[in-house]
């Protein structure tokens, strides 16, 4: 995919833009200027128009259109790109149009929603084809620019060394799953579901009504673990959207000079507090595991007292240990022998008393051998509770601990969001609320969802056995049986299709880390080797196995090749678009990613359909580094000034500013000093 | 004569059956909610049960008597040695222990009072957990560190 055209009316600076690559159908674009000049802006207007993110309303409407349109006048700001879609040569436009009506002078209106068209032909046919409606549209937007890419086509050079620090692990896997096409698995295994489910109806009029009833109470749970099911990933879906809108409020926060302390210090906090939020979480497992058995040995310990008791009388009584063995007595009158001295006559009245003697010193044995028995067992329970309260309390004190530092931690969070809203900054105060805000929701819905995961689990069990009862009442019955296996099948398949993103994830993965291996191994120095885990963390580790720290100029490029590689299993190959690739590097770093750039870019370009545009100021491109990317042939534009309005429009021209070949080193390069 | 303990002719120990519904299922779901376990079995939560209803000190007689709590076959050895003490302790007299089924009569009526005052509990308690949890651990802790 290249970009063939873009135009640009009355987006902020960017007044009237044409920019037309058709002719020279160039692989590298550079669209440079001074600070101010709206490189920013083309990028935003870019995004816009693809993702329909507007800018601050500042930089969204032309100041000089508004000023030099008459009141109640209307004004349509408008990006249209042209893409070639493929070597085929199908094209592509996209165009976004919103119109505002001027009130007075500094003061509009927006006349309804933002309107986007996208208008494809196929080159050889020579004429529009399809004309597509706004709906699909954005079905077509979707399918090639999905909101969850965003950040890997468009990017901030100012951004990309802390690229792989925070948002981008839910952008990942977002991509990800967009890849493996969860979402069509999903819908399978409900399409399946619906089927197993007629199938039990089938099967309930065929049995009879006991089944049928059973069919209906699974028909009922089934339906609820559906509708957690589908409230589990709604909820996810929100979560991951307010994680979203929280980064963009606390990026709001990062770019406010005066409070970057405190937005240091915020970052700092928040990290602690997952810190002690996960700690909290494993404190209180682990109390959780042994609390309900040792809690419940501790109540009921106390009736061991009266174990004591008993075995105590026993002992004084001489019951204990058991005094004789009855059975050895017992065979002794038996066979008449006298164990006394005294003569005993069988059935006679002394032996009948020490009958009756023995059969309560048995009771006195039996029970006393069982006390013996016990208190042994007392004192193992006693000693297990030791043991059990030992860690009991150690999980507790943890939990106590965790809490304790994670309470320090959200006030000083809080304090930290209240002094950052205190500042007179309207954007960064109601920044400060909204993130409050966002918190709390966002505390909520974790709550929810792991509640829900709980709901299903105790739900899933009552449908296991509810279909076990099923299958039990429909058996015997030749038609029901046969259903009951394509039911089965049906359900079978469901649920491996239902794992299947899993593997799924598990491959596409593989294959960007394979592919993000290739591509950074164009430009990182020595033995590496890359992993992406299963958190969606890129791990980056040395020959030895070890984790590596990048330098900023290595952490750049990381984003750039993690983009490409993903460009590549997607199979979508947007161009890389990059505003200040440099970001903010020092002259010795900048020229270094300079040539790890060039390298990079050669290898993407080599045989293949690539095209990358870069936005550079003035420190950027020099006559210096000029020289380094000229063996890429790449197309130069310009935004600068415009002669009529200086100050509120821009223009775009080719070739480089001829204001920059007023100054220092392009001053020399003018002059041919510097070649 | 008795020359031995008088074995029981049941099976399985039951629940009171007029809390049985839905006291025993919630109980078990909540149970399930508070540990993250995947599984709650029944003889964890007859002995819960017992627990509470011991130290409640009331034992509340189970009139209808059904086989659904706990298969007396399936109980460890720990369990079968707590149900004989808590049994000395409620008779006062060791000699209980000759008599099996006066044993497991003892341990059913705590569980069963156990029973109705966690479904009360269930019932009351803004958090079930929270209520649950510290007592178990207060018991413990006094058992223990005094």
């Amino acid at each position: 995919m290249r970009i063939e055209r873009i135009r640009v009316e009355n987006f902020g600076v960017l007044h009237n833009i044409d920019l037309d690559l058709a002719a020279s159908n160039p692989n590298i674009v550079f669209v440079n200027g001074f600070n101010g000049r709206g490189k920013t802006t083309f990028l935003d207007s870019i995004k816009w128009a693809f993702y329909a993110e507007e800018p601050r309303q500042s930089k969204f409407l032309s100041n000089y259109a508004l000023k030099n349109t008459p009141d109640q006048g209307t004004i349509v700001v408008r990006v249209v790109v042209s893409l070639i879609m493929d070597s085929n040569g199908a094209i592509a436009t996209v165009e976004r149009e919103q119109t505002f009506q001027r009130i007075q002078d500094g003061v509009s209106r927006r006349v309804g929603a933002s309107v986007l068209t996208v208008q494809t032909r196929n080159a050889t046919a020579g004429s529009l084809t399809e004309t597509l409606s706004e709906i699909d549209a954005e079905k077509w937007l979707n399918h090639y620019f999905a909101k969850k890419l965003m950040n890997f086509f468009l990017f901030n050079g100012e951004s990309m060394a802390k690229f792989f620090d925070s948002k981008v692990k839910d952008n990942i896997e977002g991509a990800v799953r967009q890849i493996a096409r969860v979402d069509r698995f999903e819908d399978m295994a409900n399409g399946l579901d619906t089927i197993a489910q007629a199938h039990n109806k089938k099967i309930a009029r065929l049995v009879g009504a006991r089944t049928e009833r059973i069919a209906l109470d699974l028909e009922d749970a089934r339906s609820v673990l559906r509708k957690l099911h589908d409230s589990a990933v709604s909820d996810s879906k929100t979560l991951s959207e307010l994680r979203e809108q929280r980064e963009k409020k606390s990026a709001i926060l990062e770019g406010k000079e005066g409070i970057e302390a405190s937005v240091v210090e915020l970052k700092e906090v928040e990290k602690s507090i997952g810190v002690f939020q996960e700690n909290l979480a494993g404190a209180q497992e682990l109390f959780q595991n042994e609390i309900m058995s040792y809690g419940v040995l501790g109540i009921l310990a106390p009736a061991m007292n009266e174990l004591f008791v008993q075995i105590e009388n026993a002992k004084k009584e001489d019951r204990l240990p058991p005094p004789w063995d009855p059975e050895r007595i017992r065979a002794l009158l038996a066979n008449e022998t006298c164990i006394c001295g005294a003569h005993l006559t069988p059935n006679g009245e002394a032996a009948s008393q020490l009958t009756k003697l023995i059969e309560r010193y048995q009771v006195s044995s039996t029970v006393g051998k069982q006390l013996s028995e016990l208190g042994s067992k007392a004192n193992e329970v006693k000693s297990a509770l030791t043991g059990g309260w030992k860690i009991v309390n150690l999980h507790n004190s943890s939990i106590v601990e965790n809490q304790r530092q994670l309470n320090i931690s959200v006030n000083r969070r809080t304090e930290l969001l209240d002094s950052i809203s205190d500042i007179d900054l309207t954007e960064v105060g109601s920044a400060a609320s909204e993130i409050k805000r966002l918190d709390r929701e966002i505390e909520r819905l974790v709550g929810s969802i792991s509640a829900t995961e709980v709901k299903g689990r105790l739900v899933q069990g009552q449908v296991d056995q509810l279909q076990r009862d099923f299958d039990k009442a429909s058996e015997g019955n030749k038609a029901a049986e046969k259903l009951r296996i394509e039911a089965k099948f049906a359900r079978e398949v469901a649920a491996a299709a239902r794992s299947i993103h899993v593997e799924a994830i598990k491959r596409v993965r593989e294959r960007i880390q394979d592919s993000f291996n290739a591509k950074f191994g164009t430009v990182k120095e020595g033995s590496f080797q890359s992993e992406i885990t299963d958190d969606f963390e890129i791990v980056i580790k040395n020959e030895y196995g070890q984790v590596t720290e990048l330098s900023e100029g290595e952490k750049m490029m990381q984003a750039y090749a993690f983009s490409m590689a993903l460009r590549e299993v997607i199979n979508l190959s947007f161009p890389l678009i990059v505003d200040t690739p440099f970001g903010r590097l020092d002259g010795k770093n900048r020229q270094d990613l300079a040539r790890k750039i060039v390298t990079f870019l050669k290898a993407q370009t080599a045989g293949r359909e690539f095209q990358a545009m870069f936005m550079m100021h003035d420190l950027e491109y020099t006559p210096y580094t000029k020289r380094y990317f000229s063996e890429l042939q790449p197309f130069e534009a310009f935004l600068g000034s415009d002669p009529e309005n200086p100050t509120v429009r821009s223009r775009m021209g080719f070739g480089i500013d001829p204001d920059w070949t007023q100054v220092e080193a392009w001053k020399d390069w003018s002059e041919g000093k510097i070649k | 004569m008795s020359e031995e303990t008088r074995k029981t002719t049941r099976t399985a120990l039951s629940w009171d059956q007029e809390f049985k519904e839905p006291g025993v299922k919630d109980l078990r779901a909540l149970l399930l909610q508070i540990s993250g376990a995947s599984t709650v079995g029944n003889i964890e939560i007859f002995r819960l049960c017992l627990a509470i209803g011991y130290e409640s000190g009331i034992k509340r007689p189970v009139p209808s008597r059904a086989s659904d709590a706990v298969r007396i076959g399936d109980l460890k050895e720990t369990d079968s040695a707590l149900f004989r003490i808590i049994a000395i302790d409620d008779e006062k007299n060791g000699e209980v222990l000759l008599d099996e089924n006066k044993i497991y009569d003892v341990v059913e009526q705590y569980a069963a009072q156990g029973l109705m005052i966690l479904c009360q509990e269930m019932a009351r308690q803004p958090s079930f957990a929270d209520w649950l949890n510290s007592k178990l651990f207060k018991s413990l802790k006094r058992q223990v560190a005094g």
